[in-house]
This record gives structure tokens, C-alpha cells and sequence, in this order.
């Protein structure tokens, strides 16, 4: 067991050598950005004890996952198994118990952890045979994939939407329109491997334009509606849900093209932080998707001629 | 024609294929054979345009790549993803609009379930209909036959008679001698990166002796008893 649990540490140390990042160094920005989301999420959320306690919960059910758990029983006897799961999945709900706790929410606090450790007996995290519907599957595979992966968490930003207008709240609709158009710039989060690229026979230039106008003409499907709802009871507000419907297409174009930057790598931490830069100011994307699309340009022509 | 000419390929120092030469002709299925780790799955690579490399591989001039259909020993699906998809994917991405991909489903498999909820061998065949949906002019297969049933290795062997009568170039590599002996027209064998022997139909049997190890049954009787 100890042997596992040193070798998940080596994994955890390559995986920040492999993103850029010195494993020291990685390991106190983690540290830091914990600290800090934590202490602005206590600061402006009301009631974020509960959040918590899912957050603590919800991060540890990807340790459940089922090939992964097969895995592990088939390699471990059954008492190692089990003090295995127990023990990765505290490890995991530990930052939160912690933070509860100096919070001064005990017994939330031992709620999460309690949860988190039961949480170790369900192991069929992602095995399932349940084919959801997806109308993107003319075009795959980012958004077919996406939204199956997703589509709750659109029901939930729509269902926001309709109670922006019913409670005349016209700043929760604009971020619910928002929160779709980043739902699908994170469908673009993960870089496929080469063979699916290397399928294709066009051309980088053209095979990057045609995932960005899938993306957009699928993104504007997800959020035609909400831009129609929003505008008929908002109406004098049409520019603004125009503009921020803009904002977010390019937000979804630069996800696409910053894809292949490093490909068949992830993206870097450097080209994450231009990622933010550009979320974060806007104009900035101006520059940066030219940036990028060339980037990946230069990657994707060893494999698309 | 697939000429390939003095193709080297290297992870840093360590020299994984080294000066191949070899020529596959049109309507001819070619076995690469050779131990694990020889370097079978790079030169399929490499052939392909997966990997870079040094030399040269040559299609009457057109490129390669673009008219190549790869199947991958260790095959990946993406999660959330129906066989039907896939299949619609390799489609797209070769252009092909008219394909009615019911029809050509030759397994008979659950097309509109999650492909990374096949078996071993129902994923080896989504992959193969996929290859052939595409219409390729060449066909890379690694390791066909592993992981399928008997009927469906038996539907795979006419597939690749069914190529070669088509004119397309079939290359692929397997462990089951007897499969290469009944399918192939020639046999290349590979070793440590090299090409140590290239035999036609009629003299398999040199290769399979050569591939022989010696000293098995001493290293077998270490780790048993």
C-alpha cells in the first residue's frame, strides 16, 4: 500500500514536470490557489459551508472510476483495496475538512470527511450503457461528447435563465448565457490523440477553420435561445446580450485554435495563462487568437499534409 | 507502390528502426513479423505518417497518409461516444458524405451504444468497419486478429482477400503465424529494427524458423520453478 501511494506521488510530480511547472513550486501555487479561492468564495457566497462539503464530496467520486477500480481489486487482496480507497479518497476530501475546520464548522467539517470516506464504496463512477441524445452527432466529436458530459449543467443554466426573467434579473440571464458559451469552450479543454487528427486530409488552415465553424454554429444552437428569451423581455437590452453573445464566441474560437498549440501535448501553463488573459480582457483576443491559430498551425502540420 | 527507402527512426539515442528497405506492390497483402519491441508498430507509424522519420516512403507521388487506413493495436475511444459516431467521424474526416454507415456495418455490431463499452473485439471491429467505410488505397493493420472471435477472424480473412482482389496494398503485422501463412503474399521479418529476412509465399517456413528462440525452455523452467 505504501508503494502505491508513493508511486501516485511520483505520477503527481511528472504530471507538474510534464505541465511546465517545478513539482516545489507547483505544489505551493496549488497550495496558494486553494487559500485564496477558498477565502474569496467565503468572502462573497452566502451559506459556502455547504458548497464545500459537495465540492469535498464531488472531487472524490472520480477516484470510483470503474476500470480504474477493477484495476485496483484485481492487483490488491481485498483488505489492501479497501484501505486504499479509503485512504485516497481522505486524502482528497482533506483540503476541504481542513478549511472547514479553521472555518470553524466542526461538524461540517467531519460531515465532509465521514461522506468523502463513504464515498470510497461506490466504484462505478463513468460505466454506463445509457445512451444520452446528443444533436451533434453529425459533427464529431468535441460537442457530441460535450454535451453528453454536460448536458446537466446546461438544463441548470437555462433553467437559470427562465428564472432571471421571472424574478426580472437581467444580470443572472446575461450570466447564464455566458455560462453555456464557457460550458463549450470547455469542450475544447482536452486534446485528442494523434490518430484522430492524422485521420483528416485536409490541410492544418482548413481543418482548424472547420472545427471553429462547427464550434461556433453548434455554441449559437446551444445559445439561440436563450439570446431570443432574453431579448424579447429584455429588449432594450439587445446590444448588450448581442455583445456578450460575441464575447463568448470568441472565447469558444480561441479555445478551439489554442487546442494544437502544444499539440500532442496539453496546453502549457504559459499558453494557459494567455488563455486567461484573453477571458479576462477580452480585447486581448484580438491578438491572441491570431497567435494561436499559427501556433497550432506550425504542430499540426506534421500531421495533416 | 509503397517504396520505402533507407527509413531510420530514433527516441533520442536509442535507435528503433534502422535503414528498411522495402517495397509493397498494389494487390498484395504483406506480413511484418518479428518479436516484441522489434519495432513492428513504429515502421507502421512511420509508413503511415504518424511518426517523423529519416528516409523516404513513396506512393506513385501522392500523399500517403491521405488514402491510409491504420489500425492501432491499442485502440482508443472517446468516452460518450456511440460506435455509430465513430464511424461517422472517419466519414467526415475524409470527406465521404454518402456513406450509409447502417449498412455497412459488416459485424453486426450495437451501433448506437458507447463504443468504449465494447469488448476487446467488438472494438477491434468498429475499428476494421471504419478503415473500410473510408475506401482506403492501403490498409496498415496491426495485430488484426487479436481479440476476435472465430467467425469474425474468419470474416476478416476474406476481407483481406476481398483488398487484395480490389488492388488495395494490405500491410499488417500478427503473432498468429498460421493467419499470415493462409492471408499473406509476403513476409518481412523484423528484428532489433532491422530487416533480417524478406521471403514470398511458399518459404514462410525459413522465417518461422528463424524466429525460433533458443533457450526458452531453460528461462520458462527458471520462472516456474
Amino acid at each position: 500500500m505504501i508503494f502505491y501511494f508513493k508511486l501516485q506521488y511520483k505520477r503527481s510530480i511528472r504530471s507538474l514536470r510534464e505541465f511546465g511547472l517545478n513539482p516545489f513550486l507547483g505544489v505551493i501555487l496549488i497550495f496558494g490557489l486553494f487559500v485564496l479561492l477558498s477565502n474569496l468564495l467565503f468572502k462573497r457566497i452566502s451559506h459556502p459551508q455547504y458548497i464545500y462539503v459537495v465540492l469535498a464530496i464531488m472531487f472524490t467520486f472520480p477516484l470510483g472510476n470503474a476500470k480504474r477500480n477493477e484495476f485496483l481489486k484485481n492487483i490488491f487482496l481485498n483488505n489492501e483495496y479497501r484501505k486504499i480507497r479509503l485512504v485516497e479518497n481522505m486524502l482528497i476530501a482533506s483540503p476541504f475538512v481542513f478549511f472547514l475546520a479553521l472555518q470553524h464548522f466542526f461538524i461540517l467539517s467531519l460531515t465532509a470527511l465521514i461522506c468523502g470516506m463513504l464515498s470510497s464504496l461506490y466504484n462505478e463512477w463513468g460505466k454506463s450503457s445509457f445512451v444520452i441524445f446528443s444533436p451533434f452527432s453529425k459533427e464529431p466529436f468535441e460537442f457530441t461528447v460535450g454535451f453528453r458530459k454536460s448536458y446537466w449543467l446546461l438544463a441548470i443554466l437555462y433553467i437559470l435563465t427562465i428564472i432571471s426573467i421571472s424574478v426580472g434579473n437581467f444580470n443572472l440571464g446575461v450570466a447564464a448565457l455566458l455560462g453555456v458559451m464557457l460550458v463549450c469552450m470547455n469542450f475544447y479543454s482536452i486534446t485528442e490523440p494523434i490518430f484522430y487528427v492524422w485521420i483528416y486530409t485536409q490541410q492544418p488552415k482548413y481543418f482548424l477553420i472547420g472545427k471553429v465553424k462547427t464550434a461556433m454554429l453548434y455554441s449559437i444552437s446551444l445559445v439561440l435561445p436563450l439570446m431570443i428569451l432574453l431579448s424579447v423581455f429584455y429588449p432594450a437590452k439587445v446590444f448588450i446580450i448581442l455583445g456578450i453573445t460575441l464575447i463568448g464566441l470568441l472565447y469558444i474560437a480561441m479555445s478551439v485554435v489554442a487546442k494544437y498549440t502544444n499539440y500532442p501535448a496539453q496546453i502549457n501553463l504559459l499558453q494557459i495563462i494567455k488563455l486567461g488573459a484573453g477571458v479576462i480582457f477580452p480585447p486581448f483576443m484580438l491578438i491572441i487568437i491570431p497567435h494561436f491559430y499559427l501556433q497550432s498551425i506550425r504542430k499540426l502540420n506534421v500531421y495533416l499534409k | 507502390m509503397i517504396i520505402i527507402e533507407s527509413l531510420s527512426k530514433s527516441y533520442g539515442s536509442h535507435k528503433i528502426l534502422n535503414n528498411i528497405n522495402l517495397t509493397f506492390k498494389k494487390g498484395t497483402i504483406n506480413g511484418i513479423v518479428g518479436e516484441n519491441g522489434a519495432g513492428k508498430t513504429t515502421l507502421f507509424k512511420c509508413i503511415s505518417g504518424l511518426e517523423n522519420f529519416e528516409g523516404a516512403v513513396d506512393y506513385n507521388n501522392k500523399t500517403l497518409k491521405n488514402v491510409t487506413g491504420y489500425l492501432a493495436t491499442d485502440l482508443f475511444f472517446f468516452s460518450k461516444m456511440t460506435g455509430h459516431e465513430y464511424l461517422q467521424l472517419l466519414c467526415n474526416a475524409r470527406g465521404i458524405n454518402d456513406s450509409n454507415i447502417k449498412e455497412s456495418n459488416l459485424f453486426n455490431l450495437p451501433l448506437n451504444e458507447y463504443a468504449e463499452n465494447y469488448s476487446t473485439g467488438m472494438k477491434k471491429k468498429l475499428a476494421l468497419t471504419g478503415l473500410l467505410i473510408q475506401k482506403n488505397e492501403v490498409y496498415i493493420l496491426d495485430e488484426p486478429f487479436n481479440g476476435v472471435d472465430i467467425h469474425s477472424n474468419i470474416i476478416i480473412q476474406e476481407i483481406l482477400l476481398k483488398l487484395k482482389q480490389l488492388d488495395k496494398i494490405v500491410i499488417m503485422a500478427s503473432h498468429i503465424f498460421s493467419t499470415l501463412n493462409e492471408s499473406c503474399d509476403y513476409l518481412h521479418y523484423l528484428k532489433d529494427g532491422v530487416i533480417k529476412n524478406s521471403v514470398s509465399k511458399g518459404n514462410f517456413e525459413a522465417i518461422e524458423n528463424d524466429m525460433k528462440g533458443d533457450g526458452i525452455d531453460s528461462k520458462l523452467m527458471d520462472i516456474l520453478t
